[in-house]
């Protein structure tokens, strides 16, 4: 460490500067001043980029979770402008850990770069198809497809089979309903600065498609207040309310405090 | 529910902690969030300790007036985290400060990046709402007015919540239990609205885990004892108590370790970042600020 720091007093590049940075980087992955030293050794000595992914990789694959090696692998993609390779180590990294969220936010970032929803919107087909579950894959789905011109209906029935395949999913629930646009109580307000892409309710008949589920199912009747409250019709609203008292016991205080809303609503 | 906690076992792994001399390298830079932890700690459960040693060790932290870094060791520039939890620390010992709001100022514009969001440090690109809350909290402990960061620094933050109404570290990025604590109590600093809600409070309540009473952090993921914290006291920012604080005391039983502290997840080591987030979201304390994450008496 001593002879680390009368390295970075010194301000010497040199191999042997760029070889100690890798030693840094192996034993203490968040230091960053290492990172700024190796990143200047590989710039004004014009190393081999390439090679450099091949350290990246073997470092991340050690510090899955470490900001640092995510960042600097950013900046060394940056500089080489070319992805390749990128999305097949993404695949490593999210078969080790699927919800990695430093390997989602790089992937968000690689995507932006170089345009790639297209083939991406095709591959995050395969994270949900071995993980239904998977929230960041979702999360990812929307964010590509609000980047792109598609078609709702054919997404919507895409979300009802995901649904039907795993019922109690809050995943496939959560992103069906960040789609549409929530019932406003008196203190909602909207978000000055994001305009979400969604439609109302009311244009999409989800009736028949919520009865297919389990009647205890909480997430087809939260759906189904949001429906009942659209339609003014508040005492059924306060009775599925009730209904979610018994099923969904845990929180009981949530669907109370939902019931006050709507008792004050009809007030 | 007092009961089934460890109380007596928990004050002495925190005060273990507190007055050990060497932590291993790898969270040295950890210190002062470690330092915040035991005090926040010790200050919830009443215990006593002792002040000077703290504002000595916070002294050698202290690079620039209120810039904070990590450690002594690693050589690294003060960072807005450290600086947060140092000022932190200080205000809850009630040691007085003399603020110097131009350097403190001066300091949170220099890592502030184009689009708003706030940077860990001069050098580094590490920049989400952590930062962000950060920074914002420690301006707001040193009572310094915030005002001027409202748009530029809460249009970021608004542009971060999700059509699921919580919010991500980033734009784009899923919906995280710490991200939205960060996000709500930053909008509170700088009085701004928080959009909404409805949809944000549904999103929060439905972390808490049928099997296990547990809070986890992000939709489908298991329960980690510190989420009690960043959902709970989020909640609590928006004027409610919504949680089952029973089936909550049930998970958190099994991450309550023997040798006293809390670990993430049942059957791990404690650690003081876990064993302050359980404790703070399972038993209730008066003098709560819910906001800058302290304890005011």
């Amino acid at each position: 460490m001593d002879y680390f720091r009368a390295i970075v007093k010194s301000g010497e590049i040199s191999e042997r500067v760029y070889d100690l940075t890798g030693i840094i980087i192996n034993k203490l992955v968040s230091n960053y001043n290492a990172y700024i030293i190796r990143r200047k050794c590989l710039r004004q000595m014009n190393l081999d980029l390439n090679k450099e992914m091949e350290f990246i990789n073997q470092v991340t694959i050690a510090n899955q979770k470490v900001y640092q090696i995510w960042e600097h692998r950013r900046q060394v993609i940056e500089e080489l402008n070319d992805f390749k390779g990128e999305i097949e180590f993404l695949h490593q990294i999210f078969d080790i850990d699927n919800k990695n969220y430093h390997g989602w936010t790089y992937r968000v970032w690689l995507c932006e770069k170089f345009k790639l929803y297209n083939q991406e919107i095709k591959d995050i087909q395969y994270y949900l198809e071995e993980d239904i579950g998977n929230n960041s894959a979702w999360n990812y789905r929307y964010f590509l497809l609000t980047k792109m011109p598609f078609d709702f209906n054919t997404e919507l029935e895409y979300i009802k089979n995901a649904i039907r395949l795993e019922q109690d999913n809050e995943a496939s629930w959560n992103y069906l309903r960040g789609w549409f646009k929530m019932f406003k109580f008196k203190n909602d307000q909207e978000n000055p600065y994001k305009t979400y892409v969604q439609y109302n309710l009311k244009d999409f008949n989800l009736f028949d498609f919520l009865k297919e589920m389990r009647f205890s199912n909480r997430f087809a009747l939260s759906l189904q207040i949001q429906y009942l409250l659209f339609d003014g019709k508040f005492q059924d609203a306060i009775q599925i309310c009730e209904q979610l008292q018994n099923y969904d016991l845990i929180r009981i205080k949530y669907w109370q405090y939902i019931k006050n809303q709507i008792i004050e609503l009809i007030q | 529910m007092q009961q089934q906690l460890t109380i007596e076992k928990h004050e002495e792994f925190i005060k273990k902690t507190l007055y050990q001399q060497k932590l291993p390298c790898k969270m040295d830079s950890l210190k002062a969030l470690i330092l915040y932890c035991c005090v926040t700690t010790l200050k919830l459960l009443k215990s006593e300790y002792q002040c000077e040693p703290i504002v000595e060790f916070l002294k050698h932290l202290e690079v620039q007036p209120h810039q904070y870094r990590a450690s002594t060791f690693d050589d690294s520039e003060p960072s807005i985290v450290n600086s947060y939890c140092a000022i932190s620390v200080l205000k809850q010992i009630k040691q007085k400060i003399e603020v110097n709001k131009e350097s403190a100022l001066n300091y949170v514009r220099s890592l502030i990046q184009e689009d708003g969001n706030i940077r860990s440090s001069v050098s580094s690109n590490d920049a989400d709402l952590r930062m962000v809350y950060s920074a914002l909290a420690y301006l707001d402990l040193l009572e310094i007015d915030t005002s001027e960061f409202q748009q530029t620094v809460g249009k970021f933050i608004l542009t971060c919540q999700n059509q699921d109404g919580a919010f991500g570290l980033r734009p784009n990025l899923e919906s995280h239990c710490g991200a939205s604590y960060c996000a709500v109590s930053s909008l509170i600093i700088l009085k701004l609205e928080i959009p909404n809600k409805s949809s944000l409070i549904e999103w929060l309540v439905m972390r808490q885990c049928k099997m296990t009473g547990g809070m986890a952090g992000r939709i489908n993921k298991i329960p980690d004892s510190c989420y009690s914290f960043w959902i709970g006291w989020n909640l609590r920012l928006l004027g409610l108590d919504l949680l089952d604080k029973e089936r909550l005391m049930e998970f958190l039983q099994h991450c309550q370790s023997n040798y006293g502290g809390f670990s993430k997840y049942p059957q791990s080591m404690p650690d003081p970042i876990h064993t302050l987030h359980s404790l703070l979201g399972i038993l209730e304390n008066e003098d709560y600020d819910y906001v800058h994450a302290i304890l005011l008496n």
